[in-house]
Parts: structure tokens; sequence; C-alpha cells
């Protein structure tokens, strides 16, 4: 798959909520809910205020020295998988380059976690919204089940 | 007359998660641990109280309370986002359907709520979709709906609702409900001028799509009437709602617009009770002369009988007839306000005459008679015992 340097959140098809360090994401056309937790909601912040995600596997890369082809090759996927769930879509404006310090320092601090960068997807909504968020679900709460074997489980990508 | 009210305090449980939802720091802290000592999390949330739980991971979570309960409360806050987040989208469908055929749109209620109010979509959980359109489009509306896929939950009786109701809710294949609303309450049928609560509509946008949303002053209206509606078990959101309203930096009440509302729709109980509530235990910011002039709010014999009998349920004819002749008399009360003891009374068989044409008149008195009677009874039987 070839990436466009520039990405933008795929709006207004899909909807998302940074809670807590974790990115919740709604693709409102297929009903498949995402949740991207730690780095994964950095790195989906980052991309969604600047627009490149080549930048952001740059910092990785400064922050994980002698590491950076498995930075490559995890982000990379990491990035294409959420092109390919059409979360992401390509940016053609030239707007949004200029990185906060903010979250540049803030993706730095998290970034030696790259290996745990992943996708949790969650395809049956119809099934989840019937999910009773307080007696069905595990320690994590929702959408998580209690009994894995009742509901679908979440596809780990 | 002696109307026994509805209470709108809710239980002390009730009333302390309220409190954690809606207050900050110690008093939050105070509120919440009393509440998690009163209530069995497992067993006790019912359906009032687990509407409010998003508001109050959103709490809890501004202000950095860590508790075990925190990771379920998370869970339930992303499944009312993702929720609400589906009904916007099914309502920008709606509303962009009724605008491209020249019917206004203003949503009330949830969406509104949500977006203007509440500022955060997860926060207060939507049962269903409700939206407002003129009162002369109302039968254009229903009509495009139902080509659209939207069903009357009662088709048997459309028509009466079209003619004699506030709304008609329908659904579609997914059971997702859409309250088609004419009226915003009904209190307001029948008295409401065409521009009333449009002429202040603010703009707001539902998923890309743009459309309008009740002025502050009316949503609270709205919010309050709605919240003291007479109910077996109040839906105590009205209290959130109210509250967030109230305490929203950005919006700016018209309280001589609330006022004058209050007062043509004569949901003036409504309001005194409601906002007294409010004040004396959340400590609502309500500006010190308007709290005054509301408590000083006498309530006139038409705003008891339509706080009693203003929102009738269901089909007129299924009620037993002293419900039937309450209503008939309270409408008769919006229409003829009048202080006179004789011009009641003579009016309102007037009134009837008018209303049941080519019907026997024994029969508006046996109405009446029954009527009277059941108005009375407490009053005979209270004299009986103290003799």
């Amino acid at each position: 798959m070839e990436l466009s340097e520039k990405l933008k959140v795929n709006t207004p098809n899909v909807v998302h909520e940074t809670i807590d360090g974790e990115a919740i994401l709604l693709d409102l056309n297929t009903g498949n809910y995402f949740s991207l937790d730690g780095l994964g909601a950095v790195v989906w912040e980052f991309i969604d205020k600047h627009g490149n995600w080549v930048k952001a596997l740059e910092i990785m890369k400064s922050a994980n020295v002698g590491q950076e082809k498995s930075v490559t090759e995890v982000v990379t996927n990491f990035v294409e998988q959420l092109c390919a769930e059409k979360l992401l879509v390509p940016l053609n404006d030239e707007s949004r380059d200029d990185i906060s310090q903010e979250i540049a320092s803030q993706l730095a601090a998290v970034a030696h976690s790259f290996a745990s960068l992943r996708i949790n997807k969650y395809s049956d909504m119809q099934d989840l919204l019937l999910l009773d968020p307080i007696h069905e679900v595990d320690e994590k709460g929702w959408p998580e089940s209690r009994d894995i074997t009742e509901t679908e489980s979440p596809e780990k990508e | 007359m002696n109307l026994p009210l509805v209470s709108p305090i809710p239980p002390p449980d009730q009333e302390l998660l309220l409190k954690s939802c809606l207050f900050n720091d110690d008093l939050l802290k105070k509120a919440f641990y009393a509440w998690k000592n009163l209530v069995n999390f497992e067993t006790d949330i019912y359906h009032h109280s687990f509407r409010q739980l998003p508001l109050l991971y959103f709490n809890l979570s501004k202000n950095g309370i860590d508790d075990p309960l925190m990771l379920r409360l998370k869970g339930i806050y992303r499944k009312s986002w993702s929720k609400n987040q589906l009904l916007f989208h099914k309502a920008a469908k709606i509303i962009k359907l009724l605008q491209d055929n020249e019917i206004p749109v203003i949503v009330i209620k949830g969406i509104a709520l949500s977006i203007l109010v509440y500022k955060n979509v997860a926060v207060r959980p939507m049962a269903d979709i409700d939206i407002l359109v003129p009162v002369s489009k109302a039968e254009a509306a229903f009509g495009l709906l139902n080509q659209s896929h939207w069903i009357s939950i009662d088709p048997a009786n459309d028509d009466y609702y079209l003619k004699n109701g506030k709304s008609l809710t329908m659904t579609d294949e997914d059971d997702t409900e859409l309250d088609l609303h004419w009226y915003p309450f009904f209190e307001c049928f029948d008295l409401m001028n065409e521009n009333d609560f449009w002429d202040q509509a603010v703009p707001v946008v539902i998923s890309g799509v743009k459309t309008l949303a009740l002025c502050p002053a009316d949503e609270l209206l709205l919010t309050v009437v709605h919240g003291l509606m007479p109910n077996v078990e109040p839906p105590i959101r009205w209290i959130p709602d109210s509250m967030v309203i109230l305490t929203s930096t950005d919006l700016t009440i018209d309280w001589t617009r609330f006022l004058d509302y209050a007062k043509k729709f004569h949901v003036v109980i409504q309001i005194i009770e409601g906002l007294k509530y409010l004040k004396e235990t959340f400590n609502a910011p309500i500006p010190t002369h308007i709290y005054s002039e509301i408590l000083q709010l006498k309530p006139s014999l038409t705003d008891k009988m339509v706080y009693k009998y203003g929102k009738r349920q269901g089909v007129f004819v299924y009620h037993p007839s002293h419900e039937k002749l309450a209503f008939l008399y309270t409408d008769f009360l919006k229409h003829h306000p009048t202080k006179n003891i004789f011009h009641r009374y003579v009016g309102f068989l007037k009134y009837m005459r008018n209303r049941i044409k080519g019907k026997p008149v024994f029969r508006i008195m046996i109405y009446y008679l029954s009527f009277f009677i059941k108005q009375n009874s407490r009053k005979w039987s209270g004299k009986l015992i103290a003799k």
C-alpha cells in the first residue's frame, strides 16, 4: 500500500474523541468501533492535529535510537491499517505542518512503547450496544465483554 | 383547589449521584463517597440513575478522582458516546430530508443539549431523536418521514395525534426512535403562535448539517416543564440539564422571555417548583430579582389544571369520563381565562355544548357532575373524618 505522507481523519464519516489517554473512533458508515491506547492515541492525535505521520515517525525514531527499523515497520503498519479501515485519508492541503512542542514532547515521552502500537477493532455495533455495561463487561469496561465466548471478540490488528 | 403535586425532589441516593455529577472538589468527593456507601453498584443502578453515569465519569475524571469504579464508568461513557454519535448521524439525515423539502427543523432535548450546552457527545445518553417542526408543516413532515421508512408506533391513531397531539413517535428498521414534535410540550397546544420558539432559535450543526436549536431560555423552560411533568418516577435528568444551562458561561438566558412563556403556557407551577429546588439544593445561579419574582408568582386555577391535566397520555376517548371532562375543562380555561366563577361554570357549559355538537345535554351534565364529585371527594371525606 502506498501511503501518502500527509493524512487527515476521514470526517464526517469518522468521529473520534480522546478520553483519558485513549482515542475512541467510530466509522458511522460501517458502525465499526476502534480504540487506540497509550501511544496509539498520541499518534492519532498527532496526525489529527498536524496531518504528517512521517514527522511522527521521525520523532519516534529519534526516541528509539538503534531500533529505527523496527519503529518504522511498526508505525508504518499501524498507519496503513488506519488507512485500510478508511479512518485516515490523504490530506491535500499544506496548512497543518507546524508541529507543536507539546505534542512532539508527548510523543517522544511514550515512543519507547512502540511495540505495543495496535488498533482494537470491534465490528458488531448492534451487538455491542446491547451489552450491559455494568454487568456484562470485564474490568476494562464496555466494549470488552466479560465472557469472551458470548460476544464477538475484538480483532487485534 | 388542593392538587397533589408530584415532588420534583429525587430520593437521597439519586440526589447524591446528581451532586457527584455536578459539584467539584470537596463537595464532589463528599457526595460521591456518600453515594457509593448508599448504593450497591451491581444491584441498585436503575434507569434514571444509569443515565447519569457518563456525566459522573466525566466529572470524576475532570476532578482527578481515582476510584475502582472508573474503568466501568469509562466503559459506560464510551457506550453512550458511540450510541449518541450514531443517533446524531441519523438525525442529520432526517434534518436534511426535511430541509430539502422546505421544512425547517429545531433539534430539542438530547441533541441540542449535548452540542450547545454540555458540549460533549457522551455525557447525556439519548434514547431517541427529538425534533420540532412548525405546526403548519407537521403533517407534511410526517408524510415525508413515512415515505422514508419511518413508521409511526401507533398508526391507527396518527390522524388523531396530528390534530390533537404535540408529537408522534416513529421508528425505523433499526428500531431507532424519532419523536416528531410540532409543539415543544403539550401545554403549548393551541396557545402557541406560529413564531413562538422559532423567533429566537439559534444555529447548530449536527454531523455537518446546519439547523436550529431552541434559545437557552426556551430550552430551559422545556427542560423544567418536561422534568416536572406528573410522573410515577420523576425523570431526574432535568436537574443536570437545567443546571448546565444555568451555569454555562457562554449562554445568556432571556429571563423575561422565560417568565412570559411560563405564564402564557400556564406552566407557572412547574417553574416555581423546579427552580426553587435547583436553587435550594444545587445553588443554581438564578439572578436574585428573577428568583424573587418566580417565588412571588401565584398560580391561577388554569395553571393548576394545566399542571394536572395539561398533558394527557394516549388517546382522549380511552380516558375515564371524569378525566375527559377535566381535560376539556382545562382546554376551556386555557382559552377563556377568567376569575369570575359564574363565567367559568356557565361558560364551560356553553363550551361543552359546542364541543359535543348534537349530543344530549344530559350527557354533559353527567360528565360535569362526575368531575365535580371526583374533585371534591377528598375534601368531603376529610371533613367527615374530622367530624
